[in-house]
């Protein structure tokens, strides 16, 4: 059997953490690089809005409240009618205009609402600012407009302060420090597999 | 007369550090293994626990007394025993700390005998246990697969997989003990208990377990012979997968995203647990010492009421290795794993493969069962400082060195 001395040992396992620290930044460096140049932002502008009805001496406040709050989703569902997004259409600046008919119009658009308040939020998502931001505003004031004319006994619609350029979400996907997380996790496992199994056969096989 | 003779038998017993530790270790095999049967219906577990504390205190007087340590050695020694008494005190859970006293009390006991008296113990146990239960003198627990509608038995074990798990770390022992003997008819032997404990138990994982004994030990039987290459390179390379596997599964762990299809299939697979372990790292996140954690699992007569009624309620980190990170925290899992791997390696430094083997093995059960830290199934974390596993200077005969050699 052949005997090694501590420093023979500690050669032996700073070789293999120094292969194993190799693997992992580089792994790492990839997976992050590949994350950053698939890397897209999506913007997501976000306005709300009121739809009540409004009070007078013989309605009963809290059933009207009720009722308000239970035409909610009918509303949300209106706000996905081509005819709103095609009036929406009209107040979107021409550059805009031209790129987003009136399907894209819908298809970047959704709504959200909080089980005991009668706000409805309309939420844009494009991959600028600008255009998410145009896109809401215009919603907003097209259901402002449209829906008396699709629901006669609808609520009026208040529209709550613009989208601007301040109040922008914006997520950027995907995240290139998770990515260089995972590819220096991988890395490491690599370099593990490699450096121990050369490790292995030089020194534990005659 | 008789009785006469066995006194002075007895009163002439040596009071070596070796047959302290074999005392010691018998009285804790004995009293660990009831405490996870259903005898604690009759006898409280605290009171085998105190039975334990003694036998621990007895293991302290024997590292700070009998033996031979330099005084930093006493330091290290002492600071790692502080560390486990530390998490035993957070996460009122006192089975590190066992296995940590014994481990570093091991120093000139022989590690054959260690073996051999776990192996007494704990065949002689098991089939008490096991016709007790069948008799009803202590509850025989009962689990039923939703799914399937078979009933898993616990024959007086707190549940089917732990029962199981007794059984593969039994045969482990007796591949050790038998190492040159073992050949195919102990290999069928082995079959055909990994067949009729599924029939009893259902624990499909474990069983797969008993299975891979086969060829594990078969490589490192062949490896033994340096004619056989392949074996050899295969055999040199099982230390490596102590550090390997278990951080391979910790990652799928972190990692564990349900709305992936591969992932769930893995899932399923191992029932469960890159689920629980992936909340257990999300609800507990990993700290340096220990911390407790709050289980609910299904052992023992509680369980089985969870079972039957409130299964909402399961929460339990059945990896040891992802309970080792999350429970007892980094440094005792490096102290661990680095034991677990400095055992492996120092048998590969002589060509010696039984040992990586029943790491590996080991290893690959403590995966997914959380026995790894147990005395009570996991007796070979005492090769860490036990005699006869490396043969050192202080051998007295060259024929004494060689058998040694053999052997392990």
């Amino acid at each position: 059997m052949k005997k090694y001395s501590v420093s023979e040992i500690k050669k032996i396992i700073g070789k293999n953490l120094l292969v194993i620290i190799l693997f992992g930044l580089v792994f790492g460096a990839a997976f992050g690089l590949v994350a950053k140049h698939r890397q897209s932002t999506d913007y997501i502008a976000s306005r709300n809005m009121i739809v009540s009805h409004s009070f007078n001496k013989a309605t009963n406040k809290s059933s009207l409240v009720e009722a308000d709050r239970e035409l909610i989703p009918t509303y949300q569902s209106i706000l996905k009618d081509e005819a709103v997004a095609k009036a929406a259409r009209q107040y979107l600046p021409k550059k805009i205009r031209k790129d987003y008919k009136a399907d894209d119009i819908l298809e970047s658009v959704t709504s959200s609402s909080k089980p005991t308040s009668l706000i409805i939020t309309i939420h844009a998502k494009t991959d600028d600012a600008k255009t998410s931001i145009a896109i809401v505003n215009a919603m907003g004031k097209a259901f402002q407009k449209k829906l008396p004319q699709i629901d006669k006994n609808a609520g009026s619609v208040s529209l709550l302060s613009k989208a601007n350029e301040e109040n922008v979400d914006t997520i950027t996907k995907p995240s290139a420090k998770k990515y260089a997380v995972v590819g220096a996790a991988l890395g490491v496992l690599v370099g593990m597999i490699l450096s121990f199994s050369v490790t292995s056969v030089r020194h534990f096989t005659k | 007369m008789f009785y006469l003779r066995k006194v002075k038998q007895i009163n002439q017993i040596q009071l070596s550090g070796e047959n302290i530790y074999l005392f010691a270790l018998t009285v804790t095999l004995v009293v660990s293994f009831l405490a996870n049967t259903t005898f604690v219906q009759y006898i409280a577990v605290k009171n085998f626990n105190r039975i334990n504390y003694l036998i621990l205190g007895i293991l302290v007087l024997k590292i700070f007394i009998l033996d031979n340590y330099r005084w930093y050695e006493l330091a290290g020694i002492f600071f790692v025993l502080a560390i486990g008494v530390y998490s035993w005190r957070v996460t009122n859970n006192n089975v590190l700390m066992i296995m940590l006293t014994f481990i570093f009390a091991a120093k000139g006991v022989h590690f054959d005998k260690i073996i051999h008296q776990y192996f007494k113990v704990n065949l002689t146990l098991i089939l008490l246990v096991s016709v007790y239960a069948l008799l009803g003198i202590i509850r025989n627990l009962s689990y039923v697969r939703t799914d399937s509608k078979i009933m898993r038995y616990a024959l007086g074990v707190l549940y089917p997989t732990d029962y199981a798990a007794y059984v593969f770390y039994l045969i482990l022992a007796y591949a050790f003990i038998n190492y040159k003997r073992i050949g195919k008819r102990q290999y069928l032997l082995f079959t055909v208990i990994a067949v009729a404990l599924y029939a009893v138990t259902n624990a499909r994982l474990d069983t797969i377990l008993i299975l891979l004994i086969i060829p594990i030990l078969l490589v490192a039987k062949r490896a033994g012979n340096s004619t056989h290459r392949i074996s050899r390179i295969l055999a040199a390379n099982y230390w490596s997968l102590t550090l390997i596997l278990p951080y391979a599964f910790g990652l799928m762990t972190v990692y564990f995203n349900p709305a992936n299809s591969i992932f769930w299939h893995l899932n399923d697979l191992l029932s469960g647990r890159l689920l629980y372990g992936n909340i257990a790292f999300q609800q507990h996140p990993v700290k340096l010492l220990s911390q407790k954690v709050v289980e609910h699992g299904w052992g023992g007569i509680q369980g089985l009421k969870m079972f039957k009624d409130n299964q909402a309620r399961y929460f339990f980190i059945d990896s040891s290795f992802i309970r080792l990170l999350v429970v007892y925290g980094v440094v005792l899992s490096i102290i661990v794993i680095g034991i677990m791997v400095i055992i492996s390696v120092r048998a590969e430094l002589r060509q010696s493969y039984l040992l990586p083997a029943i790491i590996l093995l080991i290893t690959l059960s403590s995966l997914i069962d959380q026995h790894l830290l147990e005395i009570s199934f996991n007796p070979f974390l005492l090769a860490f400082l036990a005699n006869g596993v490396v043969v050192t200077s202080s051998c007295k005969s060259a024929t004494e060195r060689d058998v040694l050699s053999e052997k392990v």
